[in-house]
């Protein structure tokens, strides 16, 4: 599951969807509303809450069909990654094991990050950023958005996610940094890994960095 | 939920939308495995 403004084909998503698809598993990727992809909606209007509704109906809708098979694997990245774990934690005995990568941990870690574009973003009421994997797209998100974010936290219910856990970040990742990823995968009570990708940001584009992911997540897949 | 594509042959779908609990359209890939270990959603 993509982050925030992301969308089913960018690289990152496409490198765990190889990754499982070369160990034959069945893969589902999707566009949540509300982001850049061709599913419905406007990003302005993006929340955490749609993002989490749109997995619970993807989820909801694979179970009818015929290839579904519980329990599965979760895979999100950012805010697809809070997504995912989320849902593991409402419904554990559905999750066979997680992979929430460059995390968001919770709406309250992410307005604490000391970033100058948070604090611009409250005081105007708007970030707005060019978007790096729709080149000529402009980004506009009301600070309701993280009103909405502060809603949701895994700190509370890790406990739930005793499945096995593969976290991976970007060294330089300054929206979900490692500190936070250290913050979960300390307080996790399962199988965990967590992995730093040197020299990587938040979005994984680099072809190496992509590669080493691949790599983890060949090794991570063997182990379940 | 029953607007979603439930009536066609998903096994032979690759790309398709489903309807949301607002009534929104997800556009969903599937790429399906042979004798497949699991899923990933």
């Amino acid at each position: 599951m993509h982050g925030l403004g992301g969308f089913k084909e960018q690289p990152h998503i496409e490198t765990f969807a190889q990754a499982f698809k070369e160990k034959h598993y069945t893969v589902i990727r999707f566009d949540t509303t509300n982001t850049f992809g061709e599913s419905d909606g406007d990003y302005q209007d993006a929340t955490t809450t749609n993002y989490y509704e749109d997995l619970e109906d993807v989820i909801k809708w694979a179970k009818a069909q015929v290839w579904y098979k519980e329990p599965f694997v979760l895979a999100g990245h950012s805010l697809g990654g809070i997504c995912s774990a989320l849902y593991a934690e409402k419904y554990p005995k559905k999750v066979k094991a997680l992979a929430p990568i460059s995390t968001v941990v919770s709406g309250e870690l992410t307005l604490k990050t000391d970033r100058e574009d948070v604090k611009n973003w409250e005081k105007t009421g708007w970030r707005i950023s060019q978007s790096k994997s729709k080149p000529g797209v402009i980004k506009r998100l009301p600070w309701s958005h993280m009103g909405d974010r502060l809603k949701y936290d895994l700190l509370p219910n890790v406990k739930k996610l005793t499945m096995p856990v593969l976290l991976i970040v970007g060294e330089k990742d300054n929206s979900t940094p490692p500190e936070h990823q250290k913050i979960l995968f300390d307080k996790l009570p399962g199988k965990k890994e967590l992995h730093i990708i040197k020299g990587s940001e938040h979005t994984f584009r680099e072809q190496k960095h992509l590669d080493k992911i691949k790599q983890i997540f060949l090794d991570w897949i063997d182990k379940l | 939920m029953k607007n979603f594509i439930n009536n066609m042959k998903i096994s032979k779908l690759k790309k398709g939308k489903i309807k949301n609990r607002r009534g929104q359209n997800i556009a969903v890939l599937l790429e399906e495995a042979e004798n497949p270990k699991g899923l990933l959603l």
